[in-house]
């Protein structure tokens, strides 16, 4: 079977689309990210979660309505995955075993004939949280630079270097807008925590590794072909490696489409996270990085004419 | 086909170490299978028997992080401030308890070290000072003429032993309760990790960590200075309220702040009154105003009982806020045996404790000096119990009572005999899975591994024909390798580890797309398919190493950044970049080889 064969299409000449409908959607993932805020699940903003096993399905308008008193605050109430399996975040500061003790009563005094079990717990302390924020946020910054940095090293040109950066920027933006915008519609969790910083280090590698390789074929292509002009030789490159670009995104796209659906209710957000990311990651790697590369040279060439 | 023996050579040679770390984790499968069809009794006996070899069996497999098998992960804070204080001793004053206040503040908002960061605050404040007035020390040398800068390495040497000290004191009380393969580890400069894996009673465990056993004999104070105290305090409230401008004084009770939380009237005399368990962080705060402190003697210091004394009718726990003098008499440090026993009278669970000879001496002078007035006994901030003094005690033995189970008093003699911890300890993070989940989660990683290869392997198949089955093949051998590495590394297999897998199956294609496609390039310009091949796989090659060598980049990242889980996944992504590597590339060029050695052609890429 083959697709994309030998494949022509005109990338260059709607890189300038590319460039609005980009701008558009990470001008919304900034505005959502800013009327909303960013939606951090406790690893950044501490708190205590608790994952409850009932042996029979319950509600949880009536698990929250009876935890709202106990708990001095309303938690947040939510199925995780089955009826059976409910999740409960609350940001009372009492003792770890008196809440949960706390929670555990009013289950049992909600539900007489139902058993009840903990089935997970996270309790992350404020401060910790901090730290584990900051270290998140200097990992991305670091995997930047030190992208930003091979690049260059590699193809000894800044401008590729800010053209894969611009694009991974890019990627980490919309992903992060989408689960901002989206984080109390869609039926799973879509906070922010260290497994969302986990899956957006992977996309940022996996779509560095998509403009890694049509960079490779745009060296190659310009020490071939002297006196092909820039736009058309990138435009060459990008057509040369879209077969492989889209079959490499296709199986990686199944894979963690498959994780997505049968890894359970733990990976869900981080599988989701990396679905994103794979199908911004192969667009912005054709349509932003490249083209973004080639104005970038140009600019220069036009100022050292 | 020149140069492929030393390639067929290293093929066998990382196949043989694969299969020598991945057997003990087979074996042991196949064992768990066997004990699994013994009944009951015999399973008992068969790991009795075997018990050292199942032992070595399990440290040598590959093992599961907690979120695949259960368990529970602590990270445990050690209270520096509390520490710099104790150090001090006597000589920590307002001066002090203030620049460690402002080091831990700045500490906070800097992302500094708080011992630096008290030491600038007080160089600062006190440009002619020296912090050797607050710390000595003839093992370290520190005297009144230490530089601050040695006081400041000594303090952190100090923590560091702190920290040490706290392991191992942690270590030894989770090998008493009897964890099997516990991991404790220090993460920065005051942090220490937990990990225990399978833990049911999370309650137990979280007590027995952070419980410090700051065992105290203090004695109780005098009855008039805590009627007076009583009196005063709640004056002061009555004239203190909420809304202080309302005359009618038969409501006070009602408009009195600490009269809402707290019942004065006590059921002896050495109380302050008694609250509701969930009050009782109130009451402290309304205590602990400065200008009621003020109300209270100097040398008093009040404490709540460690148990409830009674409860109400709705079943809420009632505790005593009992006072007592602020000086310590004996110290925890002097008890030399420990055991758990019960009382024959009431037959509760209670804790007999032996002193050293010196502590035996001054229990007796204490005793001796107190007939008939009750002496509290103190743990960790909570009075357990004050019972009155009969007659000198001279073997130097007591007990605590008011425990809740004897479950509480075995941890407590595990703790008092495993050593007080020097500072105390916070947990800041707790993260437990349970059983249930830790198999649901092992099933789904499992299936979705075998979808996703299965979904890949057609894929390739259906697009690649033979080349395509190539792949599939070195992706299969791909995933033995990656278990290899983790077992070779005695890596910990997590449940973001198992996705680490999955996206490896989606990825680790990608350099047999990347050279099939540029076989199939080279074959459109005319080449003879052994010509395109070779071209295939040369040209491929850069774009393969760059692609790959930033994707390991991440991986380094995320490894050094990420904690527990994360950690796994990076550790499979590393693993599954490297072994996709030697996969993609010299496996399939062997077997492509192999398969056009004769100018016959037998492999097409579709």
């Amino acid at each position: 079977m083959r697709w994309f064969e030998t494949p022509n299409f005109d990338f260059i000449s709607i890189h300038k689309i590319a460039y609005v409908f980009s701008g558009l959607l990470i001008a919304a993932s900034i505005i959502g990210i800013l009327t909303k805020g960013l939606q951090y699940g406790i690893d950044f903003k501490g708190g205590k979660e608790f994952v409850l096993e009932f042996s029979k399905p319950v509600e949880v308008t009536q698990i929250r309505n009876q935890l709202a008193g106990p708990l001095e605050s309303a938690p947040v109430v939510k199925k995780f995955g089955s009826p059976q399996d409910i999740l409960i975040r609350t940001d009372n500061p009492g003792e770890i075993s008196a809440v949960q003790q706390t929670i555990v009563d009013s289950m049992k005094k909600l539900y007489p004939n139902i058993s009840v079990d903990v089935e997970k717990t996270d309790i992350v302390g404020p401060r910790f949280a901090e730290d584990l924020k900051d270290a998140s946020f200097n990992a991305i910054i670091f995997a930047l630079i030190a992208i930003f940095l091979y690049i260059l090293v590699r193809f000894k040109d800044w401008a590729f270097s800010a053209g894969a950066v611009a694009a991974l920027f890019h990627d980490v933006m919309i992903v992060l807008g989408i689960f901002t915008i989206f984080s109390n519609i869609l039926p799973f969790n879509l906070q922010i925590d260290e497994a969302i910083v986990a899956a957006f280090l992977t996309i940022v590698g996996y779509s560095i590794n998509d403009t890694v390789v049509v960079f490779d074929r745009i060296r190659e292509n310009s020490l071939l072909y002297k006196t092909m002009d820039e736009e058309e030789m990138i435009n060459k490159s990008l057509n040369d490696t879209l077969s492989r670009t889209v079959i490499t995104s296709l199986t990686t796209l199944f894979t963690v489409t498959v994780l997505f659906i049968f890894g359970g209710e733990v990976l869900k957000g981080f599988s989701f996270a990396l679905m994103l990311g794979i199908i911004v990651g192969t667009y912005s790697s054709i349509f932003i990085a490249s083209p973004l590369a080639m104005d970038l040279r140009g600019s220069r060439q036009k100022q050292n004419a | 086909m020149k140069g492929n023996g030393t390639k067929i050579g290293f093929i066998v040679a990382f196949l043989a170490i694969t299969i020598y770390y991945l057997w003990p984790t087979v074996s042991r499968m196949l064992e768990q299978h066997y004990i699994d069809t013994l009944p009951k009794t015999e399973q008992v006996q068969y790991r009795d028997k075997n018990a050292q070899r199942l032992k070595t069996l399990r440290e040598e497999s590959l093992s599961l992080g907690l979120d695949l098998q259960g368990g529970m992960h602590v990270t445990l804070q050690v209270e520096t401030p509390q520490l710099l204080k104790e150090l001090a001793g006597q000589s920590a004053d307002s001066v002090l308890t203030n620049v460690i206040e402002i080091g831990q503040e700045r500490a906070k908002t800097n992302g500094t070290d708080m011992i630096d960061e008290l030491v600038d605050a007080f160089e600062k404040q006190y440009p002619n000072g020296r912090l050797s007035r607050y710390y000595r020390s003839d093992a370290d040398n520190i005297t009144r003429r230490s530089s601050n800068d040695d006081i400041r390495k000594y303090l952190k040497k100090q923590r560091d032993n702190a920290v040490d000290r706290a392991k191992e004191i942690i270590r030894t009380r989770v090998d008493r309760y009897g964890v099997t393969e516990p991991a404790i580890l220090k993460q920065g400069n005051n942090r220490i990790v937990v990990e225990l894996p399978g833990v049911a009673d999370k309650q137990r465990i979280r007590h027995l960590l952070k419980g410090t056993a700051r065992l105290e004999f203090r004695l109780v104070a005098q009855e008039d200075e805590i009627s007076t105290a009583k009196q005063r305090i709640v004056n002061y409230y009555n004239n203190h309220n909420a809304s202080s401008d309302t005359t009618d004084t038969t409501q006070s009770s009602q408009q009195n702040p600490l009269l809402q939380v707290l019942n004065p009237r006590g059921r002896n005399p050495y109380t302050l009154g008694y609250a509701a368990g969930r009050d009782t962080s109130k009451v402290n705060e309304l205590l602990h105003k400065p200008a009621v402190r003020k109300l209270i003697p100097r040398n008093v210091v009040f404490m709540w009982g460690a148990t409830p004394f009674t409860h109400t009718q709705n079943g809420q726990d009632l505790f005593e806020l009992i006072g007592v003098r602020n000086e310590v008499e004996l110290k925890g440090d002097v008890i030399s045996e420990a055991s758990v026993n019960f009382d024959k009278s009431t037959n509760q669970p209670r804790v007999s404790m032996d002193m050293n000879a010196e502590g035996a001496r001054k229990w007796s002078r204490i005793t001796g000096a107190n007939i008939g007035k009750p002496i509290a006994i103190v743990l960790d901030g909570y009075v357990y119990s004050y019972p009155n003094v009969q007659t000198k005690i001279s073997n130097g033995r007591s007990s605590i009572t008011g425990l809740d189970n004897v479950n509480e008093a075995k941890d407590l003699v595990n703790i008092l005999l495993s050593g007080a911890l020097p500072a105390p300890l916070k947990i800041v993070e707790e993260r437990t899975v349970g059983a249930t989940l830790g198999e649901a989660s092992i099933k789904a990683g499992f299936y979705s591994t075998l979808i996703g290869l299965i979904i890949v392997a057609i894929f390739m198949i259906v697009y690649y024909h033979s080349g395509g089955a190539i792949a599939d093949l070195a992706l299969i051998l791909n995933m033995v390798f990656i278990l290899g590495i983790l077992a070779a590394f005695r890596a910990t297999l997590t449940l973001p580890g198992i996705a680490g897998i999955v996206l490896t199956i989606g990825m680790a294609v990608d350099a047999n797309v990347l050279i099939f496609d540029r076989i199939r390039e080279e074959a459109r310009t005319g080449k003879t398919l052994r010509a395109s091949i070779e071209g295939g796989y040369s040209n491929a090659m850069s774009a393969i190493m760059d692609a790959n060598i930033t994707t390991f980049f991440i991986g380094v990242i995320l490894y050094s950044f990420g904690v527990g889980p994360i950690k796994g996944f990076a550790v499979t992504l590393m693993a599954g970049i490297v072994s996709s590597l030697f996969s993609a590339i010299v496996i399939t060029r062997v077997v492509v080889d192999y398969l056009t050695r004769d100018r016959s052609s037998k492999v097409s890429f579709g």
